[in-house]
């Protein structure tokens, strides 16, 4: 993608979930890991690898179509990243 | 304002805190007229339960007055509110489901891998509590962010005192449910553990539902009148053998349905309660199951057991009824 760090690809599907449950969102990333294996368990060390993040980010994804907005324990909204 | 906050193992303190503020559309701030504490704070003061920070602000147990709300809330300023101390979105397969403590989205996404990892399934988020429910500010303090306002709070009338209401927070609908889980059948014989504010409605609930006899075990003097003033029988653990008791007292096959309201930090000196102690001081999030364990063998064959909290793994079980 342009103007991202690591090179990469996937897709996003959408399909229904058994039993009327909504859908099922699966996203499949292909990518290089910057500094080969070893990179790759530092990333996940340090919760940066594209798995984790891309699992998050459909998590939010979640969030916003199901309550219109995604969850914070923040106080303030300047706490908020 | 003023709030409670975590400093360390049994420390807590009164502090001047920034004021929460409206931060998704959905919130609404609530400044708190009562607050109450709950067994399982005490989990949180002696640490048994991992994830808690310096500074969180505690309470679960809280109610007010709305004095702001963002544009998706249904409250209007001057709302009175009791406010359930889990956090619920309203839209997701659990809340659709009526099982609110299960919510998927109140845990905020970059907190639930912890509990996720050690549970199977990520926790929703309740007020107050540790970071692995999504630390969010509680309701021991002058003023409350609540996610979801639309969803949750319980807006009650004037004229009503706070101490008649406030129970509806948490403790009220949890001894409730716990009645409800043990599936009283009319004339059944119920055994309750824990005559702390849980288990005492606990009682009601069971007498309300139909129980024949309750029997409710403590060794508080006060607790135990408490619920022998509500109707129960009562068993002091420090002075009988609460088993012997329980098959003595039904006939020789044990109360049809027995509910744990003690939880992770059971009492006593029996040896599997030492252990219990021992692993809990070294390893935060292990349990204290003696309570759990006895009421499993107390109960009779076929009976039903309903569980108080726990929150680590609860290890030995007698598992082979």
């Amino acid at each position: 993608m342009d103007g991202s760090e690591i090179e990469a690809e996937g897709k996003v599907l959408f399909r229904d979930a058994p039993a009327g449950h909504g859908s099922v969102d699966e996203a499949t990333i292909a990518y290089r890991p910057q500094g080969g294996t070893v990179g790759h368990w530092i990333a996940k060390a340090f919760r940066a690898d594209p798995r984790l993040q891309g699992r998050h980010e459909l998590k939010r994804l979640k969030m916003l179509v199901e309550t219109g907005e995604i969850a914070t324990s923040v106080n303030r909204r300047e706490e908020r990243t | 304002m003023r709030a409670l906050t975590f400093h360390g193992t049994r420390d807590v303190r009164v502090e001047t805190v920034p004021d929460p503020e409206i931060v998704n559309p959905r919130d609404a701030i609530i400044e708190i007229t009562s607050t109450a504490i709950c067994g399982s704070d005490l989990h949180l003061y002696d640490v048994v339960i991992p994830g808690v920070q310096k500074g969180d602000i505690r309470g679960h147990e809280f109610m007010g007055r709305v004095v702001e709300t963002g544009p998706g809330s249904t409250l209007r300023k001057g709302d009175r509110v009791v406010v359930p101390f889990t956090i619920l979105c309203g839209g997701c397969f659990f809340c659709q489901l009526g099982q609110f403590s299960a919510c998927d989205n109140s845990n905020p996404v970059e907190k639930q891998d912890a509990s996720e990892a050690a549970y199977g399934h990520a926790m929703a988020g309740p007020f107050g509590y540790s970071h692995l429910t999504g630390g969010y500010p509680g309701g021991q303090a002058q003023y409350v962010r609540v996610p979801f306002s639309d969803v949750g709070p319980i807006v009650v009338p004037d004229g009503v005192p706070d101490e008649q209401v406030l129970f509806l927070s948490d403790i009220l609908p949890t001894g409730w449910m716990a009645a409800e889980n043990a599936e009283i059948r009319p004339g059944d014989t119920v055994a309750v553990w824990g005559c702390g504010p849980v288990g005492l409605f606990a009682v009601q609930s069971a007498m309300i539902m139909g129980a024949g006899r309750v029997i409710a075990i403590d060794h508080h003097p006060h607790r135990l009148d408490l619920a022998r003033g509500l109707g129960a029988e009562v068993i002091d653990h420090t002075r009988t053998h609460v088993l012997e008791a329980l098959m003595e007292m039904s006939g020789g096959i044990g109360p049809d349905a027995v509910i744990d309201a003690v939880g992770i930090e059971s009492h006593g000196f029996a040896p599997d309660n030492m252990l219990d102690t021992i692993k809990q001081k070294l390893l935060s999030g292990a349990d204290r199951g003696h309570v759990l364990r006895m009421a499993l063998m107390a109960v009779r064959k076929g009976g039903c057991r309903s569980r108080g909290s726990m929150a680590g793994w609860s290890t030995p079980s007698p598992s082979g009824r």
